[in-house]
């Protein structure tokens, strides 16, 4: 029996393809969202909703333990 | 002045959307084995269309897409190398080597880059060439891997003759 794979591949994925959610308005959402980022001065669209502290340059990362009070 | 622009950038990604959606995610899916990858590699190709379509040239749109598509769909596999999801956890041995499989079973067996290139090659149809400037490769590489792909269905297809139309 032969199969040519060009033929074989589309039957399997189309045997196994289900609905697409892919909608385009998403896409844009997307991409308006990312433009926004980069004009705001760049970096991942992640970080833009980041509130984690960042580390400033010049400041310690060491903790301070504060000394027990005095008796 | 920008509104109408971005609305006129819109209307033609739109119509591109609603004509290769699909078969990049076709693509897509064979090259990451799963459909919600796969939706997630397409949507974030179209995200980068759309902040590079005025600098795109329309004839080189789909290879552009293409390219960025196959690109994201290496780059997840990269990063979620460890992670494999099952809903059955084997109670078996390993695999057999040489036992006879389906074609999902025999095309997870494809390391990542020779199922990208078979899905360029045998599904969407690109000569050695264009595959080779999809993936960035020689058309040395892309010969040589796609024989190694078949020679690894082959072997793991025995009722099936897989046949290679020379392009």
């Amino acid at each position: 029996m032969t199969h040519d794979l060009p033929t074989l591949l589309a039957e399997h994925v189309r045997a196994h393809e289900p609905a697409t959610s892919l909608a385009v308005d998403d896409v844009f959402r997307a991409g308006r969202r990312r433009r926004r980022v980069r004009r705001l001065g760049g970096g991942h669209p992640a970080a833009a909703h980041d509130s984690t502290p960042k580390l400033v340059p010049g400041h310690t990362t060491r903790l301070t333990i504060p000394s027990p009070a005095p008796p | 002045m920008r509104r109408q622009r971005r609305q006129c950038l819109e209307a033609e990604l739109e119509e591109y959307f609603s004509a290769r959606a699909v078969t990049l995610r076709r693509t897509a899916y064979l090259v990451v084995r799963d459909w919600h990858v796969a939706e997630d590699m397409v949507q974030a190709t179209f995200v980068q269309l759309y902040l590079h379509w005025p600098r795109i040239r329309q004839e080189t749109v789909d290879a552009y897409a293409r390219r960025t598509l196959v690109n994201q769909c290496l780059s997840h596999l990269r990063r979620h190398r460890r992670e494999h999801l099952t809903e059955h956890v084997p109670d078996t041995a390993a695999l057999q080597f040489e036992a006879p499989l389906d074609l999902t079973a025999a095309l997870a067996l494809l390391p990542a880059r020779q199922r990208a290139i078979v899905a360029l090659r045998f599904l969407d149809d690109l000569s050695v060439a264009a595959t080779a400037q999809t993936l960035d490769l020689a058309e040395g590489t892309v010969k040589s891997q796609t024989s190694r792909a078949l020679e690894t269905l082959r072997r793991h297809l025995p009722d099936l003759a897989l046949t290679e139309e020379p392009r």
